[in-house]
């Protein structure tokens, strides 16, 4: 797997992706935990839009806005 | 559901956010509690007893990703419920075409200790998209019956009860807290595994997502539905079916005052039933057809799943002015009822959730479109396709700028936007109408019982004065009442005691205001009533002033209840109503240059 560091605004692209690491602000950790986006957990991104990125994380289909998925820490699968 | 908690046997419905709890708790109890294609419809727990077993209890808990965590306020609740040792059976909702989330509450709660079965819902989509799980195998292996639910509409509850065996199900004792359970991850893969193919993609949903979730077309088509919505609602479908009832209403009141007249009723008793109670109450019911369109619309809004992407695709714009996109729903509800609104703003973060509860009564609500539809019909018969909709509009700009006003005295605090996006699906016919025709009916037993006593209040008031009956309605009570108010509305264009009058019958419920200036207008029907209190500028005035001042006594009582400091119920109110009387008295202003 390749190592991507953080996703950051404009960065996303469509893919599979395992979380590495949840953003460093409890709340928004939480909320992600929430929709099961956890560390170890498998996710795809499916759609980039304006308004932020569409991903799959355990055939639950989630919104995420740029500025929560940008510090999401994510590995790339192949 | 307000009722008192019984020492009956309990069943409480797990499940994620937007899972069908709602539904299945509706048809395990008869009750209609509201449904939607959003996660974050249940907020809070509610409970009845099982139809046709009342010594059973069903529990519907907000809905809940995992037991592991209680991040939120729904997850606090479920787990407190949960480990409150009151239990006898979990139903956990599984959806077939994602059962990983809802096995593993369920896998969670039979580890526990708490028996638990398996409600197993969109199994037809997942053998529509060529899918497939293996029930019975998965019973084999987990030992967790499995109950597969038909569509809504042919639920049965003995049929899913009895399948479920919770209600011979021993009540287990259960230790500890149930976040402390642990959950073999690899049992759930491993069972995913053996039981689940996965359907294909859903390929209406993605084609549909592909131009929805585009920010520029998705904001036309946004603006697009709202106009269509009120279009049909307020257009000539809506206005055909009103001049039908209105025209049926006042035949069926003459008639019967004049059979009355001619039986020998007193005068004052056929004053009170012409003038009063069909003046009054006759002047709102007109309006149910429009009410009901407007509500099945809403319907179809709610429940094709529309919302969630409303929501993710105005959150970058919500975000310019403070709030998250998830605010947008809140809103939304509000242009059918304030309370329900002010209520599902508990799945919103608490900075954003004050100043929703605060803007979410500027989202025109249902019942004062009769004001606006008589208003339009009186005083700009060729405008009110303009009229109305800009009124609407006219809110949403206000709720805007007080948002952003907020929110800079309260600071910029972004909210990460996280919300699931449910999968598109055409609503039952049977369920819009069946949640079009309750809303009506909740408008109609107001008619019948607020608006109706309000009538006859307002009656008493208009044909009695301090000296006796009154000779004019200038003398009555009433006009002294509004005669304290009136100069103060006077820089508002319509200072006179019946439109003061008109206006505080408003706090009590919305649609009072036509009721009772009908009343006031001495019966002869709205149009008249309205064309001898108002000028067109005086009514445009007026109509501004009605769309934004303060909502009615049920939605002020749940803004009470919901607010955490009780105190902020004064700056919420007295807020709208500086803000009410300064658009007002611009709108006064600026439309004497034109009309």
């Amino acid at each position: 797997m390749t190592e991507v560091t953080e996703l950051r605004h404009g960065r996303h692209c469509c893919g599979k992706y395992r979380v590495s690491r949840l953003p460093r602000n409890r709340r928004v950790c939480r909320s992600m935990e929430c929709y099961g986006i956890r560390p170890g957990a498998d996710i795809q991104i499916h759609n980039v839009t304006k308004s932020g990125i569409i991903l799959y994380v355990d055939g639950v289909r989630v919104a995420l806005s740029h500025d929560v998925a940008g510090e999401l820490g994510l590995c790339e699968k192949k | 559901m307000r009722e008192e908690i019984t020492h009956k046997t309990s069943i409480a419905l797990l499940g994620a956010p937007n899972s069908g709890k709602t539904t299945l708790f509706n048809s395990l109890t008869g009750r209609h509690a509201q449904t939607g294609n959003w996660p974050g419809v249940t907020v809070d727990i509610k409970y009845a007893s099982l139809r046709d077993n009342p010594s059973f209890e069903i529990f519907d808990l907000p809905g809940v990703y995992s037991l592991h965590h209680s991040s939120s306020p729904e997850e606090k609740t479920a787990q407190q419920y949960l480990n409150s040792g009151k239990i006898s059976g979990v139903i956990c909702m599984v959806s077939a075409d994602q059962p990983r989330v809802g096995l593993t509450l369920a896998l969670h709660v039979q580890q526990h200790g708490i028996p638990v079965a398996i409600a197993l819902i969109r199994s037809r989509y997942l053998k529509k998209h060529k899918g497939m799980f293996d029930i019975v195998k998965l019973t084999g292996l987990t030992g967790i019956p499995v109950v597969e639910l038909p569509k809504p509409s042919k639920l049965d509850p003995k049929a899913i009860m009895g399948k479920s065996g919770l209600l011979t199900a021993a009540k287990q004792e259960t230790a500890g807290n149930i976040s402390d359970c642990d959950i073999d991850i690899e049992r759930v893969n491993r069972l995913l595994r053996e039981t689940f193919t996965a359907p294909e993609t859903d390929r209406l949903t993605l084609a549909l997502d592909s131009i929805l979730l585009k920010q520029v077309p998705s904001l036309f088509l946004f603006v697009f539905t709202l106009l269509l919505v009120m279009f049909l609602a307020f257009g000539p479908p809506g206005s055909f079916l009103t001049g039908l009832t209105e025209e049926w209403i006042f035949k069926a009141g003459e008639g019967l005052a004049s059979w009355l007249t001619n039986s020998g009723t007193s005068e004052w008793l056929v004053s009170l039933l012409r003038d009063g109670v069909i003046a009054g109450v006759g002047g709102v019911l007109v309006f149910v057809p429009q009410f009901f369109v407007l509500f099945l619309l809403m319907g179809i809004l709610e429940a094709s799943g529309y919302m969630a992407r409303a929501a993710f695709m105005l959150d970058p714009l919500m975000k310019k002015i403070g709030l998250s996109g998830r605010a947008v729903i809140p809103f939304i509800l509000g242009f059918g009822c304030t309370v329900p609104a002010l209520v599902s703003t508990r799945a919103l973060p608490r900075r954003d959730r004050f100043i929703v509860m605060a803007v979410v009564p500027f989202a025109s609500c249902g019942a004062r479109l009769p004001v606006y539809a008589a208003f339009a019909a009186v005083f700009f018969p060729g405008g009110k396709w303009f009229l109305i909709p800009a009124l609407y509009f006219g809110g949403i700009a206000v709720a805007i700028l007080v948002s952003s006003i907020y929110s800079k005295i309260r600071g910029r605090d972004n909210y990460p936007f996280i919300m699931e996006l449910p999968s598109y699906r055409m609503p039952a016919a049977g369920e819009l109408f069946g949640y079009a025709g309750r809303q009506a009916l909740t408008f109609i037993k107001k008619a019948g019982t607020v608006i109706f006593l309000a009538s006859i209040v307002i009656w008493f008031l208009m044909s009695y004065g301090p000296s006796g009956a009154a000779s004019s309605a200038s003398d009555s009570f009433l006009a002294k009442a509004g005669g304290f108010i009136a100069p103060v509305l006077v820089p508002l264009g319509f200072g006179s005691w019946r439109a003061a009058t008109a206006l505080l019958s408003g706090i009590v419920a919305k649609e009072a205001v036509i009721g009772t200036l009908s009343i006031l207008g001495g019966g002869s029907g709205i149009s008249a009533a309205l064309g001898s209190i108002f000028t067109t500028r005086s009514a445009l005035s007026f109509l501004v002033f009605v769309l934004l001042y303060i909502p009615c006594i049920a939605a002020l009582s749940t803004l009470w209840s919901e607010l955490e400091r009780k105190r902020q119920i004064v700056y919420i109110v007295s807020g709208q109503l500086l803000i009410s009387y300064g658009f007002s008295a611009l709108v006064y202003m600026v439309s004497g240059f034109f009309v």
